[in-house]
Protein backbone atom coordinates (compact mmCIF):
# COMPACT_ATOMS: atom_id res chain seq x y z
CA UNK A 1 0.00 0.00 0.00
CA UNK A 2 1.35 3.20 -0.78
CA UNK A 3 2.17 6.15 1.35
CA UNK A 4 0.50 9.28 -0.11
CA UNK A 5 1.96 12.92 0.60
CA UNK A 6 -0.78 14.84 3.30
CA UNK A 7 -1.92 17.57 3.13
CA UNK A 8 0.57 18.93 5.90
CA UNK A 9 3.49 17.61 4.47
CA UNK A 10 2.55 19.50 1.42
CA UNK A 11 2.28 23.09 2.84
CA UNK A 12 5.74 22.96 4.47
CA UNK A 13 7.08 21.80 1.20
CA UNK A 14 5.11 24.29 -0.79
CA UNK A 15 5.92 26.76 1.99
CA UNK A 16 10.00 25.86 1.13
CA UNK A 17 9.82 26.18 -2.56
CA UNK A 18 8.20 29.86 -2.59
CA UNK A 19 11.58 30.54 -0.85
CA UNK A 20 13.47 29.40 -3.63
CA UNK A 21 10.76 29.64 -6.48
CA UNK A 22 8.69 32.97 -6.77
CA UNK A 23 8.01 32.99 -10.19
CA UNK A 24 5.84 30.06 -12.15
CA UNK A 25 9.23 29.12 -14.00
CA UNK A 26 11.18 28.91 -10.62
CA UNK A 27 8.88 26.42 -9.31
CA UNK A 28 9.21 24.40 -12.36
CA UNK A 29 12.61 24.28 -12.20
CA UNK A 30 12.54 23.70 -8.53
CA UNK A 31 10.35 20.62 -9.02
CA UNK A 32 12.52 19.59 -11.74
CA UNK A 33 15.88 19.46 -9.26
CA UNK A 34 13.80 18.04 -6.94
CA UNK A 35 12.73 14.68 -9.38
CA UNK A 36 16.23 14.51 -10.38
CA UNK A 37 17.53 14.38 -7.41
CA UNK A 38 15.31 11.25 -5.74
CA UNK A 39 15.52 9.95 -9.29
CA UNK A 40 18.97 9.70 -8.36
CA UNK A 41 18.92 8.29 -5.41
CA UNK A 42 16.17 5.36 -6.14
CA UNK A 43 17.31 4.73 -9.52
CA UNK A 44 20.85 4.98 -10.26
CA UNK A 45 22.83 2.25 -8.58
CA UNK A 46 25.99 3.16 -7.91
CA UNK A 47 26.17 1.85 -4.79
CA UNK A 48 25.70 3.72 -1.15
CA UNK A 49 25.05 7.48 -2.43
CA UNK A 50 25.71 10.39 0.40
CA UNK A 51 23.23 13.48 0.03
CA UNK A 52 26.30 16.08 -1.73
CA UNK A 53 26.60 12.81 -3.95
CA UNK A 54 23.34 13.22 -5.09
CA UNK A 55 23.14 16.85 -5.14
CA UNK A 56 26.36 16.86 -7.38
CA UNK A 57 24.54 14.40 -10.15
CA UNK A 58 21.77 17.11 -10.06
CA UNK A 59 24.04 19.92 -10.58
CA UNK A 60 25.14 18.42 -13.47
CA UNK A 61 21.72 18.96 -15.18
CA UNK A 62 20.51 22.06 -13.16
CA UNK A 63 21.69 25.42 -11.46
CA UNK A 64 21.26 24.32 -7.94
CA UNK A 65 21.29 27.36 -5.78
CA UNK A 66 21.50 27.32 -1.82
CA UNK A 67 18.25 27.80 -1.25
CA UNK A 68 17.51 24.51 -3.51
CA UNK A 69 19.70 22.67 -1.24
CA UNK A 70 18.15 23.73 1.82
CA UNK A 71 14.93 22.46 0.03
CA UNK A 72 16.57 19.28 -0.72
CA UNK A 73 17.94 18.48 2.57
CA UNK A 74 14.20 18.83 3.75
CA UNK A 75 13.02 16.27 0.75
CA UNK A 76 15.74 14.02 2.22
CA UNK A 77 14.18 14.07 5.41
CA UNK A 78 10.67 13.45 4.25
CA UNK A 79 12.38 10.35 1.91
CA UNK A 80 11.48 7.93 3.97
CA UNK A 81 7.92 8.56 4.67
CA UNK A 82 6.30 10.62 2.13
CA UNK A 83 9.07 10.55 -0.73
CA UNK A 84 9.34 6.47 -1.01
CA UNK A 85 10.46 4.95 -4.24
CA UNK A 86 7.05 3.47 -4.83
CA UNK A 87 5.19 6.75 -4.85
CA UNK A 88 7.50 9.86 -4.99
CA UNK A 89 6.30 10.34 -8.23
CA UNK A 90 2.57 10.70 -6.68
CA UNK A 91 3.88 13.15 -3.97
CA UNK A 92 5.38 15.01 -6.78
CA UNK A 93 1.81 15.40 -8.83
CA UNK A 94 0.53 15.97 -5.72
CA UNK A 95 2.99 19.13 -4.88
CA UNK A 96 3.03 20.57 -8.40
CA UNK A 97 -1.05 20.60 -8.12
CA UNK A 98 -0.88 22.13 -5.26
CA UNK A 99 1.86 24.83 -6.51
CA UNK A 100 -0.11 25.74 -9.71
CA UNK A 101 -3.07 26.23 -8.02
CA UNK A 102 -1.94 29.11 -5.89
CA UNK A 103 -2.80 32.55 -7.05
CA UNK A 104 -0.82 34.37 -9.35
CA UNK A 105 -0.26 37.87 -10.18
CA UNK A 106 0.47 38.17 -13.82
CA UNK A 107 3.61 40.70 -14.77
CA UNK A 108 3.75 41.64 -18.58
CA UNK A 109 7.62 43.16 -18.98
CA UNK A 110 9.59 44.90 -21.36
CA UNK A 111 13.01 42.41 -21.71
CA UNK A 112 13.54 38.99 -20.46
CA UNK A 113 14.19 39.76 -16.80
CA UNK A 114 17.47 37.98 -15.11
CA UNK A 115 17.24 35.94 -11.56
CA UNK A 116 18.21 39.09 -9.51
CA UNK A 117 15.55 40.75 -10.88
CA UNK A 118 12.68 37.92 -10.51
CA UNK A 119 13.97 37.70 -6.85
CA UNK A 120 12.99 40.85 -6.17
CA UNK A 121 10.04 41.13 -8.02
CA UNK A 122 8.98 37.73 -6.14
CA UNK A 123 10.31 39.27 -3.04
CA UNK A 124 8.16 42.31 -3.42
CA UNK A 125 5.10 40.25 -4.40
CA UNK A 126 4.92 37.82 -1.67
CA UNK A 127 5.51 40.54 1.15
CA UNK A 128 3.08 43.04 -0.06
CA UNK A 129 0.95 41.25 -1.43
CA UNK A 130 0.26 37.55 0.04
CA UNK A 131 2.96 35.27 0.91
CA UNK A 132 1.84 32.09 -1.15
CA UNK A 133 1.56 34.15 -3.97
CA UNK A 134 3.41 33.14 -7.59
CA UNK A 135 4.72 35.54 -10.15
CA UNK A 136 3.80 34.87 -13.77
CA UNK A 137 6.12 37.05 -16.15
CA UNK A 138 5.51 37.16 -19.58
CA UNK A 139 7.70 39.52 -22.13
CA UNK A 140 5.93 42.15 -24.19
CA UNK A 141 8.32 44.79 -25.76
CA UNK A 142 5.93 47.30 -26.73
CA UNK A 143 5.68 48.61 -23.33
CA UNK A 144 9.49 49.62 -23.39
CA UNK A 145 9.25 50.40 -20.17
CA UNK A 146 7.38 49.48 -16.51
CA UNK A 147 5.08 46.68 -16.92
CA UNK A 148 1.27 46.06 -17.25
CA UNK A 149 -0.19 43.92 -14.08
CA UNK A 150 -2.81 41.32 -14.42
CA UNK A 151 -4.75 40.26 -10.69
CA UNK A 152 -7.49 38.42 -9.98
CA UNK A 153 -9.16 38.61 -13.71
CA UNK A 154 -8.47 42.81 -14.12
CA UNK A 155 -5.34 44.11 -15.67
CA UNK A 156 -4.06 47.64 -15.02
CA UNK A 157 -0.65 48.84 -16.83
CA UNK A 158 1.93 51.01 -15.68
CA UNK A 159 4.33 51.45 -18.62
CA UNK A 160 6.04 53.67 -20.29
CA UNK A 161 3.84 53.45 -23.74
CA UNK A 162 0.47 54.15 -21.53
CA UNK A 163 2.38 56.65 -19.82
CA UNK A 164 3.12 58.65 -23.26
CA UNK A 165 -0.39 57.99 -24.66
CA UNK A 166 -1.83 59.42 -21.05
CA UNK A 167 0.37 62.46 -21.52
CA UNK A 168 0.00 62.56 -25.08
CA UNK A 169 -1.60 66.15 -24.71
CA UNK A 170 1.21 67.52 -22.75
CA UNK A 171 3.42 66.44 -25.18
CA UNK A 172 2.49 67.81 -27.87
CA UNK A 173 2.01 70.88 -26.18
CA UNK A 174 5.84 70.65 -26.11
CA UNK A 175 6.05 70.29 -30.08
CA UNK A 176 5.99 74.00 -30.65
CA UNK A 177 9.16 74.34 -28.91
CA UNK A 178 10.80 71.72 -30.47
CA UNK B 1 -116.64 33.24 -124.65
CA UNK B 2 -117.29 34.01 -128.65
CA UNK B 3 -114.88 31.26 -129.41
CA UNK B 4 -116.92 28.75 -127.44
CA UNK B 5 -120.60 30.03 -129.00
CA UNK B 6 -119.55 28.86 -132.61
CA UNK B 7 -118.91 25.56 -132.08
CA UNK B 8 -121.52 24.81 -130.05
CA UNK B 9 -124.05 26.15 -132.26
CA UNK B 10 -122.68 24.20 -135.51
CA UNK B 11 -122.68 20.65 -133.13
CA UNK B 12 -126.14 21.46 -131.94
CA UNK B 13 -127.20 22.14 -135.50
CA UNK B 14 -125.60 18.73 -136.38
CA UNK B 15 -127.86 16.87 -133.62
CA UNK B 16 -130.31 18.79 -134.69
CA UNK B 17 -130.15 17.96 -138.58
CA UNK B 18 -128.68 14.17 -137.62
CA UNK B 19 -132.05 13.59 -135.40
CA UNK B 20 -134.24 14.79 -138.05
CA UNK B 21 -132.36 12.53 -140.58
CA UNK B 22 -132.97 9.54 -138.02
CA UNK B 23 -136.80 10.59 -137.77
CA UNK B 24 -136.94 10.35 -141.48
CA UNK B 25 -135.07 7.42 -142.00
CA UNK B 26 -136.97 5.75 -138.95
CA UNK B 27 -139.85 6.64 -140.79
CA UNK B 28 -139.39 5.52 -143.79
CA UNK B 29 -138.28 1.98 -142.37
CA UNK B 30 -141.47 1.25 -141.23
CA UNK B 31 -143.25 2.46 -144.41
CA UNK B 32 -141.25 -0.12 -145.58
CA UNK B 33 -141.59 -2.91 -143.81
CA UNK B 34 -145.35 -2.47 -143.50
CA UNK B 35 -145.55 -2.34 -147.46
CA UNK B 36 -143.26 -5.67 -147.47
CA UNK B 37 -146.08 -7.01 -145.11
CA UNK B 38 -149.08 -5.92 -147.53
CA UNK B 39 -147.25 -6.42 -151.14
CA UNK B 40 -148.64 -9.32 -151.27
CA UNK B 41 -151.54 -8.34 -153.07
CA UNK B 42 -151.66 -5.73 -155.20
CA UNK B 43 -154.36 -3.37 -154.46
CA UNK B 44 -152.08 -2.03 -151.45
CA UNK B 45 -149.23 -1.32 -153.83
CA UNK B 46 -150.20 1.90 -154.79
CA UNK B 47 -150.72 2.72 -151.03
CA UNK B 48 -147.08 1.58 -150.69
CA UNK B 49 -145.98 3.95 -153.27
CA UNK B 50 -148.00 6.44 -151.83
CA UNK B 51 -146.25 5.69 -148.84
CA UNK B 52 -142.53 5.89 -150.37
CA UNK B 53 -143.35 9.01 -151.66
CA UNK B 54 -144.45 10.50 -148.84
CA UNK B 55 -142.08 9.20 -146.88
CA UNK B 56 -139.69 10.74 -149.82
CA UNK B 57 -141.26 13.76 -149.12
CA UNK B 58 -140.83 14.01 -145.33
CA UNK B 59 -137.76 13.09 -145.56
CA UNK B 60 -137.17 16.02 -147.89
CA UNK B 61 -138.72 18.56 -145.91
CA UNK B 62 -137.34 16.92 -142.90
CA UNK B 63 -133.61 17.28 -144.84
CA UNK B 64 -134.74 20.93 -145.54
CA UNK B 65 -135.79 21.88 -142.68
CA UNK B 66 -132.75 20.61 -140.90
CA UNK B 67 -130.66 22.44 -143.65
CA UNK B 68 -132.75 25.24 -143.11
CA UNK B 69 -132.58 25.60 -139.49
CA UNK B 70 -128.74 24.63 -139.70
CA UNK B 71 -128.36 27.62 -142.08
CA UNK B 72 -130.22 29.85 -139.50
CA UNK B 73 -127.81 28.10 -136.72
CA UNK B 74 -125.28 29.17 -138.80
CA UNK B 75 -126.12 32.30 -139.21
CA UNK B 76 -127.33 33.28 -135.89
CA UNK B 77 -123.85 31.67 -135.39
CA UNK B 78 -122.30 33.96 -137.53
CA UNK B 79 -123.99 36.71 -136.33
CA UNK B 80 -123.31 36.11 -132.78
CA UNK B 81 -119.76 35.41 -133.56
CA UNK B 82 -120.01 38.48 -135.21
CA UNK B 83 -121.82 40.71 -132.30
CA UNK B 84 -118.78 38.48 -129.91
CA UNK B 85 -116.07 39.77 -131.81
CA UNK B 86 -117.45 43.07 -131.97
CA UNK B 87 -117.60 42.90 -128.14
CA UNK B 88 -113.95 41.71 -127.67
CA UNK B 89 -112.97 44.63 -130.09
CA UNK B 90 -114.83 46.67 -127.90
CA UNK B 91 -113.63 44.52 -124.57
CA UNK B 92 -109.53 44.93 -126.10
CA UNK B 93 -110.27 48.79 -126.65
CA UNK B 94 -111.74 49.17 -123.16
CA UNK B 95 -108.89 47.43 -121.43
CA UNK B 96 -106.28 48.60 -123.43
CA UNK B 97 -107.90 52.16 -122.23
CA UNK B 98 -108.01 50.79 -119.02
CA UNK B 99 -104.55 49.66 -119.14
CA UNK B 100 -103.38 52.63 -119.90
CA UNK B 101 -105.35 54.89 -117.72
CA UNK B 102 -104.01 52.48 -115.23
CA UNK B 103 -100.57 52.38 -116.24
CA UNK B 104 -100.55 55.87 -116.23
CA UNK B 105 -102.15 56.18 -112.99
CA UNK B 106 -99.75 53.75 -111.66
CA UNK B 107 -96.82 55.43 -113.29
CA UNK B 108 -98.41 58.39 -111.37
CA UNK B 109 -98.90 56.90 -108.40
CA UNK B 110 -95.39 55.23 -108.35
CA UNK B 111 -93.84 58.72 -109.78
CA UNK B 112 -95.67 60.66 -106.49
CA UNK B 113 -94.54 57.95 -104.01
CA UNK B 114 -91.25 57.76 -105.70
CA UNK B 115 -91.10 61.64 -105.15
CA UNK B 116 -92.70 61.03 -101.22
CA UNK B 117 -89.94 58.52 -100.49
CA UNK B 118 -86.94 61.04 -101.83
CA UNK B 119 -88.51 63.90 -99.80
CA UNK B 120 -89.18 61.94 -97.02
CA UNK B 121 -85.35 60.12 -97.49
CA UNK B 122 -84.07 63.27 -97.47
CA UNK B 123 -85.63 64.71 -95.17
CA UNK B 124 -84.13 61.56 -93.01
CA UNK B 125 -80.91 61.80 -94.10
CA UNK B 126 -81.16 65.51 -93.01
CA UNK B 127 -82.45 65.27 -89.95
CA UNK B 128 -80.06 62.20 -89.39
CA UNK B 129 -77.26 64.48 -90.30
CA UNK B 130 -78.42 67.27 -87.64
CA UNK B 131 -78.93 64.94 -85.35
CA UNK B 132 -75.13 63.40 -86.32
CA UNK B 133 -73.69 66.69 -86.15
CA UNK B 134 -75.76 67.51 -82.91
CA UNK B 135 -74.56 64.46 -80.84
CA UNK B 136 -70.96 64.49 -82.59
CA UNK B 137 -70.70 68.12 -81.42
CA UNK B 138 -71.98 67.02 -78.23
CA UNK B 139 -69.32 64.57 -77.39
CA UNK B 140 -66.81 66.87 -78.80
CA UNK B 141 -67.64 69.35 -76.32
CA UNK B 142 -67.93 66.74 -73.40
CA UNK B 143 -64.35 65.01 -74.65
CA UNK B 144 -63.07 69.01 -74.69
CA UNK B 145 -64.19 68.93 -71.29
CA UNK B 146 -63.17 66.04 -70.18
CA UNK B 147 -59.45 66.32 -71.74
CA UNK B 148 -59.36 70.02 -70.48
CA UNK B 149 -60.19 68.73 -66.69
CA UNK B 150 -57.98 65.38 -67.32
CA UNK B 151 -54.88 67.73 -68.21
CA UNK B 152 -55.86 69.90 -65.16
CA UNK B 153 -56.01 67.02 -62.94
CA UNK B 154 -52.44 65.64 -64.57
CA UNK B 155 -51.09 69.70 -63.74
CA UNK B 156 -52.36 69.73 -60.14
CA UNK B 157 -50.96 65.91 -59.75
CA UNK B 158 -47.77 66.66 -61.47
CA UNK B 159 -47.20 69.94 -59.74
CA UNK B 160 -48.06 67.89 -56.19
CA UNK B 161 -45.45 65.34 -57.56
CA UNK B 162 -42.58 67.69 -58.22
CA UNK B 163 -43.28 69.47 -54.97
CA UNK B 164 -42.82 66.17 -53.01
CA UNK B 165 -40.21 65.10 -55.07
CA UNK B 166 -38.39 68.70 -54.61
CA UNK B 167 -39.51 68.38 -51.03
CA UNK B 168 -37.44 64.60 -50.82
CA UNK B 169 -34.44 65.74 -52.64
CA UNK B 170 -34.15 69.28 -50.63
CA UNK B 171 -34.20 66.61 -47.27
CA UNK B 172 -31.50 63.82 -49.06
CA UNK B 173 -29.48 66.86 -49.77
CA UNK B 174 -29.38 67.45 -46.55
CA UNK B 175 -29.03 64.55 -45.18
CA UNK B 176 -26.22 63.64 -47.66
CA UNK B 177 -24.57 67.06 -46.95
CA UNK B 178 -24.95 66.18 -43.24
CA UNK B 179 -23.53 62.90 -43.72
CA UNK B 180 -20.95 64.11 -46.24
CA UNK B 181 -19.88 66.70 -43.47
CA UNK B 182 -19.78 63.98 -40.67
CA UNK B 183 -17.62 61.56 -43.04
CA UNK B 184 -15.40 64.49 -43.76
CA UNK B 185 -15.44 66.13 -39.55
CA UNK B 186 -14.55 61.90 -39.08
CA UNK B 187 -12.26 61.50 -41.98
CA UNK B 188 -10.73 64.49 -40.35
CA UNK B 189 -10.61 63.59 -36.95
CA UNK B 190 -9.28 60.25 -37.92
CA UNK B 191 -6.51 61.50 -39.82
CA UNK B 192 -5.74 63.39 -36.89
CA UNK B 193 -5.73 60.72 -34.46
CA UNK B 194 -3.51 59.12 -37.05
CA UNK B 195 -0.80 61.59 -36.81
CA UNK B 196 -1.06 61.72 -33.10
CA UNK B 197 -0.86 58.16 -32.69
CA UNK B 198 1.89 58.01 -35.45
CA UNK B 199 3.69 61.23 -33.64
CA UNK B 200 2.88 58.65 -30.08
CA UNK B 201 4.93 55.98 -31.98
CA UNK B 202 7.59 58.28 -33.15
CA UNK B 203 7.99 58.99 -29.16
CA UNK B 204 7.27 55.98 -28.36
CA UNK B 205 9.97 53.97 -30.81
CA UNK B 206 12.40 57.05 -29.81
CA UNK B 207 11.68 56.39 -26.02
CA UNK B 208 12.05 52.88 -26.65
CA UNK B 209 15.32 52.95 -28.42
CA UNK B 210 16.43 55.44 -25.96
CA UNK B 211 15.76 53.25 -23.02
CA UNK B 212 16.52 50.38 -24.21
CA UNK B 213 20.46 51.31 -24.78
CA UNK B 214 20.24 52.64 -21.55
CA UNK B 215 17.88 50.98 -18.69
CA UNK B 216 19.83 48.20 -17.74
CA UNK B 217 17.97 44.98 -15.77
CA UNK B 218 18.31 46.76 -12.14
CA UNK B 219 17.01 49.90 -13.57
CA UNK B 220 14.06 48.29 -15.52
CA UNK B 221 13.25 46.26 -12.05
CA UNK B 222 13.18 49.46 -9.96
CA UNK B 223 10.55 51.08 -12.57
CA UNK B 224 8.76 47.77 -12.46
CA UNK B 225 8.77 48.02 -8.52
CA UNK B 226 7.85 51.59 -8.70
CA UNK B 227 4.79 49.95 -10.84
CA UNK B 228 4.07 47.72 -8.66
CA UNK B 229 4.00 50.58 -5.57
CA UNK B 230 1.76 52.71 -7.61
CA UNK B 231 -0.29 49.80 -8.28
CA UNK B 232 -0.69 49.25 -4.45
CA UNK B 233 -1.21 52.53 -4.06
CA UNK B 234 -4.00 52.74 -5.86
CA UNK B 235 -5.74 49.43 -4.08
CA UNK B 236 -5.63 47.67 -6.84
CA UNK B 237 -4.14 44.27 -4.85
CA UNK B 238 -7.08 44.72 -2.69
CA UNK B 239 -8.72 42.37 -4.96
CA UNK B 240 -7.76 39.41 -3.13
CA UNK B 241 -9.97 37.38 -3.33
CA UNK B 242 -7.57 33.69 -5.16
CA UNK B 243 -4.81 35.09 -2.35
CA UNK B 244 -5.04 32.41 0.25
Amino acid sequence: MQNNINASEIDTIVSLILKSARTEAEVGRVLNIIKLFLEQYYFVETGEKTFEENVKRVKDVENVTETDLTLLRQIHQYKSSSFKQESFYKALDDLAKALYSLPRVTLHVPIRLDGVSRERIGAWVQTNISPTVLVSIRVNPLLVAGCGIGWNSQYMEFSMDEKIKNNKDQLFSLLPKL
Amino acid sequence: MQTLFLPTVIVLSSFIFGLITLTAYSLWHDEKNRHKNTSVTNPDKDNLQDSEEKAQQIIHQAQEEARRILAEAELAGIRSVASKKVNTLDLEKSYSQDLSALTAEAVKELTLASTEMKNRYEQFVSESENIISYHISQNQARLDNHITQTIEANEKAFQTFLAIQQKKLDEAFAKEISHVEALVGSYYKKRIDLVDTQIVDLITQTTKITIGKTLDFSQHTDIILESLEEAKSTGFFKHTDNAK
